[in-house]
């Protein structure tokens, strides 16, 4: 029986199940060889080398021109770099020279002479330097596949239904993928907000975060399911399993059909409660997703993946044109575009080392340590604002004082601006993230001098039960039905509906079919998700009764566990007219 | 270390003619960073003389991406810049105006 096969747990990152064949992307290269070469085999193994090398070249310069595309043209810029790579006479003429006079294979060399480099890199005090070693690794890496003939030259080189199985994926990676091909990830790092996870939900592939041990239990070619909403991973499994799963993912997908037929339909309880549903967004090519799942507009726009993609800053034409094509592609509806929130997980790496990074230099406090780097983004913000449908957020304000620096900021970009005859929303709509506990308990003074409040809750959980939202081993504590979550939650929706200032929730919470009864009960008017999640979320409103949410959410606050209030809530969860909760959240 | 020397090598065996040299110091506020010094190895690489940088007593090929980066240049350090070979003073001439422009790429 199926118990008997093995089974992975981890955190269940994005939705749906996926059935294919495991790709195991390794960045610790397959085994090495030394192999002597005759000498008259020596021009024919130099050939090879540089035919690997000018297929690489050849690889570089396609990903550079897809990435143009689909993201933004400098982001393609960083693949010249790893071009340069293949290009220097330190790497190419040095593994040539060596193959002749050691008479050996060239990934044998290649290997040794990239492995000499890296080496000095990774003693460069400078982090800056140091760490360009992740870049010519990637270069040594596509090179050696090249060599090797594994079929790992990169993740693009797959066919069929492919299982992505990693430690972790970085933006480099994921700007990589071929979507049409990968049909699932499996990483052994990160929590339900991880860089992965975000992806995933966004390009809709379900995904299991938080395993430890993928990459080291799955091997390639292997079959795996992924149950995207348990978090369950099963490896080679039985015949039954399979047809198992099939059959529950025709049943989904007919579900997602349907679920769509919600698509041109409101945010409406029973008893006329409009609530807008948006989108969390992080890339432009999501866009697709966002107008297919019937989103009321663009409830976060994360700007970090513009500075995570590149060795450098974005400039303001870049960011304008970025941000532009968002608004109007959305248009009439709203963007919220979330100033630059780097820091903790999603450190680059030219930002300082810092021994506690969530609790560091992120969000707006690097932003007002760096005024000309952050007057940068708000003025391709207030540009992208001209026709009207940009709203603007700061994310991990603290207190009324940053607020202050944060908009005395905005108003020099958008005088200098106008000064210079540059047309902007003269009035945008300005709003922040309440994300960390002393701006949720001060949320009435802050309510007075912004337009409106998103909740972020993957860091308000985290920063008020004190538990790292991407360590897998404490995943139980980081809980949204916690009291003290919800009381925060409660009083920051009170706060803003008190000062008449709309209020959104923005986090994972929002796309939780209980916590978004508890949230719809508390009264907030906007949930933002990934678009997945839009129609769920959709049909569960449209089944609910506001004025009994309302009642019986203000109970629930008063019980002292998250269990006795989930226990308390779940009878009053609707079953929504497709019945999805019972089927996607087992 | 061994890689150090090895680049040192491949920077210093020229023609043995005179070499031509001059000191230049870094404006870019990023530093000789990725795309800067992929542009000087290009510019390098156009030219027959050997071209090396030194800095802090440290020489590299001035026509290798993975030499230039080596030397960790941050805004305001000095490295000299070495030529020997043919078309010399040329490429000297071309290396420098580099530096001297702000490379703000």
């Amino acid at each position: 029986m199926s118990e008997e096969r093995r089974v992975l747990k981890g955190i269940p990152a994005s939705p749906g199940i996926a059935i294919g064949r495991a790709l195991v992307y390794n960045r610790r290269f397959a085994a090495i060889y030394q192999r002597p070469i005759p000498a008259d085999g020596v021009e024919a193994e130099i050939r090879r080398f540089r035919t690997a090398v000018d297929e690489a070249l050849d690889d570089l310069t396609q990903l550079q021109r897809r990435i143009a595309v689909d993201f933004d043209q400098d982001v393609g810029k960083i693949f010249r770099a790893h071009q340069a790579v293949l290009e220097d006479p330190e790497v190419v003429d040095v593994t040539i020279v060596r193959i002749r006079r050691e008479l050996t294979n060239a990934e044998y060399i290649f290997d040794d002479v990239m492995r000499g480099w890296i080496a000095n890199y990774s003693s460069i005090e400078n982090p800056f330097f140091r760490e360009r070693t992740a870049d010519f690794e990637d270069v040594h890496y596509r090179v050696l596949a090249k060599l090797t003939g594994s079929a790992q030259s990169g993740i693009e080189a797959t066919d069929g239904e492919i299982v992505l199985v990693a430690h972790s994926l970085s933006p480099s990676d994921t700007a990589e993928l071929d979507r049409d091909a990968v049909c699932g990830f499996i990483t052994d790092a990160g929590g339900q907000t991880s860089h992965t996870a975000i992806v995933a939900r966004g390009l809709a592939v379900p995904a299991v975060v938080g395993t430890n041990i993928a990459t080291q239990a799955i091997s390639d070619g292997m079959m795996i399911i992924i149950d995207g909403n348990s978090g369950m991973v099963h490896l080679d499994p039985d015949a039954d399993t399979i047809a198992r799963y099939r059959e529950t993912k025709s049943q989904l997908s007919v579900l997602e059909h349907e679920l769509q037929e919600l698509h041109d339909l409101p945010a409406e309880t029973r008893d006329g409660r409009r609530i807008e549903l948006s989108a969390n967004i992080e890339l432009p090519a999501e866009l697709d997703d966002v107008l297919n799942h019937g989103a009321d507009g663009i409830g976060l726009y994360r700007t970090e993946f513009l500075y995570l993609v590149r060795n450098e800053l974005p400039s303001e034409e870049d960011q304008t044109r970025t941000y532009q094509r968002i608004a109007r592609r959305m248009a009439p509806n709203h963007v919220i575009i979330r100033t630059l929130d780097l820091g903790a997980d999603k450190m680059p790496k030219q930002m300082p080392d810092e021994a506690n990074p969530a609790l560091g230099q992120r969000g707006i406090r690097l932003c007002l340590n760096r005024p000309e780097m952050f007057k940068v983004q708000l003025r391709a913000i207030l540009r992208a604002g001209a026709e009207g449908n940009v709203r603007l957020m700061f994310p991990m304000i603290s207190g009324l004082q940053e607020l202050r620096r944060a908009k005395a900021l905005l108003e020099e970009a958008r005088n200098e601006l106008l000064e210079d005859g540059v047309p902007v929303d003269p009035s945008m709509s300005t709003g922040i993230m309440v994300e960390i506990p002393s701006a949720a308990l001060t949320a009435h003074d802050l309510a007075k001098e912004v337009d409106f409040f998103s909740i972020g809750t993957n860091d308000l959980i985290q920063y008020t039960v004190a538990a790292d939202r991407g360590n897998p081993s404490i995943a139980s504590l980081y809980n949204p039905c916690h009291p003290a979550v919800l009381r925060l939650v409660a009083s920051v929706i009170d706060a803003a509906h008190d000062n008449n200032i709309w209020v959104g929730v923005c986090g994972a919470m929002a796309a939780h079919p209980l916590a978004a009864c508890i949230l719809l009960g508390l009264g907030v008017d906007e949930l933002s998700m990934s678009p997945i999640d839009i129609p769920e979320i959709k049909s569960l409103i449209r089944s609910a009764e506001y004025h009994e949410l309302k009642t019986i959410t203000r109970e629930a606050l008063d019980l002292s566990t998250s269990e006795e209030i989930m226990r308390f809530m779940k009878p009053y969860q609707p079953k929504t007219e497709l019945d999805v909760s019972d089927m996607l959240r087992i | 270390m061994s890689r150090r020397h090895e680049a040192c090598h491949a920077g210093m065996i020229g023609s043995g003619g005179d070499l031509i040299r001059k000191t230049v110091s870094v404006k870019n506020r990023k530093g000789l960073h990725m795309r800067p010094a992929e542009q000087l190895v290009r510019t390098a690489s156009r030219f027959k003389s050997e071209v090396t940088l030194v800095k802090d007593d440290i020489p590299v090929n001035g026509k290798s991406i993975l030499g230039v980066m080596m030397l960790a240049a941050e805004h305001g350090s000095s490295i000299t810049v070495e030529i020997d070979g043919p078309d010399e003073t040329d490429a000297l001439k071309a290396i420098t105006d580099m530096f001297d422009q702000d490379q703000e790429a």
